[in-house]
């Protein structure tokens, strides 16, 4: 019994006159380097290359999925797919005949003695921080070469490629546990080696000292690891999905101030060292720099070729595959917020009195077009007087997403850092703090 | 496809030679076959239907104190990966020279699947007309019931698997499970409730729904216009489902001793014998359950299942291994390996964590509680160790030991350490809670687990929420 990996050429598909459909030839490729207290270090690297068809015949989707099946195989599977399959909207993006977008260069492999180097030494950098801090790190590297092709004869081919580099910890004191990850994302991020390890270390600093708190309603500058956490309500309001449910309460807000004027929300394409940085979505419909909300105001929803048609709207590229043998979904290419103009320290000198979080447990909402938030505060600092003084223990942090991001929304930060996608997040982020006031802080007896 | 001729015994024989041959300290060879299938729907419209079959495998080896990690796609040239997996491993920088595994016995087995209603054998129509009957049945509930989705799956898989030790295995594998989910709007209010569903073993699952269905519709509609739960300290009943997520959330994970290798502090706090709950309390992890999401004989390691208690008596005794964490802190393998597919190494995992039912009547558990919250169901949870939270699916308020009316937004949340020590009563209502959803840790997600448990009342647990 064998099955192969090679399907063929592309080519092979035929499409008969009058099909709508189209061919993707996606093969990622993880190279990896990771390294956690009392375990064996592990190098690993994983290729997947899956080949993907959908076709729509008589209005309906047809859809099939393989890595080892041919183009021919893959094709007759998504016709008969489209038999019973959803009704669809679905047309293909005009493309210049072999629009090859090479993208970043392909990865030498000759570069994994170096990720495991840089790991190593900001593993060492780590351990020296406390003996009973348990150090972790990762390097890895992405790679996703897409080939294309539509059923109205366009191709497109392009390459996306990034680091990621994650360093942090846990140290374990009786029963308080001060967790830290940070992450730098993008093309240069094993040049941010010794930053990186430089922010873990600033971060252990800050929770070594215990302080107390009363709760209440406090202002917090949201780091961007749980800026994301706000924003998925934002994404479900925005999403096509929910549209042509009829469940989002934005379905004829496009023009109107639904947050606040200070923030400006994008699906972004074009971001340098970006994951989904790529002239053309996971659809092949070209991509840019859209705005969500612009200033406050709704201007586009998240919306894939098919929602774009069913809802009367232009695609924009914001069809990606929630997994790489899924159909293309309705999500935004990067999610990105402009940055603003002051960071955390000027806001210290504002605000007598902040809290800072950068770790929010099960911070999920319950129902997010409603979008009420709570979670443990796993990672919260306060700020007095502009210094940070110690970490803040057993506060539970509740907000509603809508609420803050527009009554309550004090401040757009400067920085902002890249986010991978991951587990709880369906696209990869660039956002900057917010600081947030008036946020209810319970305190736990 | 499935249960068909992939039983060829050469394709083990085939990687046991290779394993055999491999010139390192200890090597696994797994190949794949796995077959899914996914129907979501929107009221009465197919959104999306899936057939997706992946084929492929992975080789992890173990060389002088370094982990070298391959998977691919399709089973062509095994041997080089097998090359290519040993050269990652030299890229390595050892930190832990010698470090060994647990051992366990070669383990030679061929297992076939046992169903009850094999999904494999339900046409997809009837998988379609089920959810779509789902849907008219919450539509015509209420009329302000807005959009109803349902999502289903199945999985097949079948596992060809050797290693260094002399273990050739042959599994198949079976996971089902979905939700419906009920969405109520009036105006701008907007509130949901799902209904989920799991198995290892029987479709008929998916077939039993009806009166779940309505439920979730009606306590969809009366969500619409609960209000918010005021953030503070209550006393907590919490049904078997919720439960059993605070066994997983609030203990299991904790459990798991990949997080506790090489964390000093962490095993000084976790030592066996510790106190951890009251003296009825019994938590334990099994993978022998027939039928549950749970369900695994044999874990990703080539380790058959043990059951392992963790607390019992309220006293801390067991912990969940790998060969690597049994072998580093000196204990047993348990069977807790797990890999999502052949994309992921395995790592520690639960399987099916169970609370052993106690002896306090349902009603009784209300008894005494001036201000409470009775919570039921499970939106998913959320644990560092230290801390956990959980999304319950629905919440009332208790006033003087009665269930009075409903809130939103309960997210129950609080120190595992000590709220383990809150527990003051445990149900004899012990459910076998099978839902669809899953695990996530380190990427690897949604690894099917299930959890059974009775209700439990605990004191003094911190509900998020704002402020009045």
């Amino acid at each position: 019994m064998r099955f192969t990996a090679d399907p063929g050429p592309l080519a092979e598909l035929d499409w008969a006159p009058g099909e709508i459909g189209d061919g993707a030839d996606q093969r990622r490729d993880v190279w990896s380097v990771e390294m956690k207290g009392g375990q064996t270090p592990l190098v690993q690297h994983g290729s997947e290359r899956v080949r993907a068809v959908r076709m729509v015949r008589e209005g309906r989707l047809g859809f099939a999925a393989s890595r080892t099946a041919s183009w021919r195989q893959l094709q007759a599977q998504a016709a008969d797919a489209a038999v019973a399959g959803p009704e669809t909207k679905l047309d293909e993006p005009v493309l210049a005949a072999g629009a090859i977008s090479p993208g970043v260069p392909a990865f030498d492999p000759a570069m994994a003695p170096r990720m495991s180097l840089v790991a190593r030494e900001l593993y060492s950098r780590l351990e020296g921080l406390a003996d009973d801090f348990r150090p972790a790190v990762s390097v890895a590297y992405h790679q996703l070469d897409t080939r294309l092709m539509n059923s109205s004869g366009g191709k497109a081919a392009w390459t996306q490629g990034y680091f990621a580099l994650s360093a942090g910890g846990r140290r374990v004191d009786g029963t308080d546990f001060h967790a830290i990850m940070e992450t730098r994302v993008g093309m240069d991020a094993l040049t941010q080696a010794g930053e990186l390890g430089n922010a873990v270390a600033e971060r252990f600093a800050w929770g070594r000292r215990i302080q107390h708190l009363a709760g209440g309603r406090l202002p917090i500058v949201f780091l961007p690891p749980v800026v994301m956490s706000v924003l998925m309500p934002v994404l479900a309001r925005l999403s096509g999905p929910a549209l042509i449910a009829g469940n989002s309460p934005w379905e004829a807000q496009v023009g109107q101030r639904v947050l606040s004027p200070s923030l400006t929300i994008l699906s972004d394409a074009t971001l340098p060292g970006g994951p989904r940085t790529a002239p053309f979505d996971d659809e092949g419909t070209p991509t840019g720099r859209w705005p969500l909300i612009e200033a406050g105001e709704l201007r586009h929803f998240v919306l894939d070729r098919d929602s774009a048609r069913r809802l009367g709207h232009a695609p924009r590229g914001m069809g990606y595959r929630p997994a790489p043998n899924a159909l293309p979904a309705a999500l935004p290419a990067n999610l990105a917020i402009e940055p603003g103009e002051l960071g955390l320290a000027e806001w210290g000198r504002r605000f007598p009195r902040l809290l800072v979080l950068n770790g929010w447990i099960g911070a999920r909402p319950t129902n997010p077009l409603r979008g009420d938030i709570a979670g443990n505060a796993s990672e919260l600092y306060l700020m007095d007087q502009g210094v940070i003084t110690g970490r803040i223990k057993n506060a539970v942090i509740s907000l509603n997403a809508f609420e803050a991001l527009s009554q309550q929304l004090a401040a757009v930060g400067l920085d902002a850092q890249w986010l991978a996608q991951g587990m709880m997040q369906p696209a990869p982020g660039h956002v900057p703090p917010l600081l947030i006031d008036g946020v209810d802080v319970s305190m736990r007896r | 496809m499935a249960g068909t001729n992939l039983g060829d015994e050469g394709i083990l024989a085939s990687l046991v030679a290779l394993a055999a041959n491999a010139e390192v300290d200890d090597i696994e060879i797994r190949l794949e076959y796995n077959e899914t299938t996914q129907l979501d729907t929107l009221n009465e419209q197919v959104r999306q239907q899936t057939h997706v079959v992946d084929v492929g495998g992975n080789v992890r080896v173990f060389r002088q104190g370094a982990v070298g990690f391959v998977h691919f796609d399709g089973w062509d040239h095994i041997d080089r990966h097998v090359d290519e997996a040993i050269l990652l491993a030299k890229w390595a920088d050892p930190v832990h020279i010698g470090r060994r595994l647990g051992e366990v016995a070669p383990v030679r087995v061929m297992q076939r699947l046992k169903t009850q209603e094999d999904p494999l054998s339900v046409p997809l129509t009837d998988k379609v007309a089920l959810l779509l009957q789902y849907a008219e049945l919450a539509r015509l509930t209420h009329p302000l019931i807005k959009s109803v989705t349902g999502r289903y799956f199945d999985r097949y898989r079948h596992l060809w698997f050797a290693n260094g030790q002399g273990s050739a295995i042959e599994q198949e594998k079976l996971d089902l499970g979905g939700n419906i989910v009920v969405l109520a709007r009036d105006r701008n209010e907007v509130a949901q409730r799902g209904v989920s569903f799991g198995s290892s073993n029987d479709f008929a699952v998916v077939r039993r729904l009806h009166g779940a269905v309505r439920d979730a519709a009606m306590a969809a509609v009366s969500l619409l216009q609960a209000p918010e739960i005021e953030g503070g300290e209550y006393p907590v009943v919490v049904d078997p489902q919720l439960a059993g997520v605070f066994a997983h959330e609030a203990f299991g994970h904790l459990s798991e001793a990949d997080g506790q290798v090489g964390d000093s502090g962490l095993l000084a706090e976790m030592h066996l014998g510790r106190n951890f709950g009251p003296a009825n309390l019994h938590i334990y992890d099994t993978g022998q359950d027939l039928g549950s999401r749970g369900y695994l004989p044999i874990d990703d390691e080539g380790v058959p299942a043990e059951d392992v208690d963790l607390i019992k008596g309220g006293v801390l005794v067991g912990r969940l291994h790998s060969r690597e964490t049994a072998a580093c802190l000196g204990e047993t393998p348990t069977g807790n390996a797990r890999a999502l597919h052949y994309r992921f190494p395995p790592i520690v995992r639960m399987r099916n964590t169970v609370i052993a039912p106690g002896d306090t009547p349902f009603a009784d558990l209300f008894q005494g509680i001036e201000r409470g919250i009775y919570a039921k169901g499970s939106h998913g949870g959320q644990t560092n160790g230290e801390l956990f939270t959980f999304l319950a699916g629905e919440a009332y308020l208790i006033e003087n030991g009665q269930i009075t009316r409903p809130l939103r937004n309960a997210v129950l949340t609080g120190n595992v350490f000590s709220t383990l020590a809150q527990i003051t009563a445990i149900g004899s209502d012990f459910t076998r809670y099978e839902g669809g959803g899953g695990c996530g840790k380190a990427g690897q997600m949604p690894l099917p687990v299930s959890h059974h448990a009775p209700s439990l009342r605990i004191e003094r647990c911190l509900v998020g929420g704002r402020s009045r």
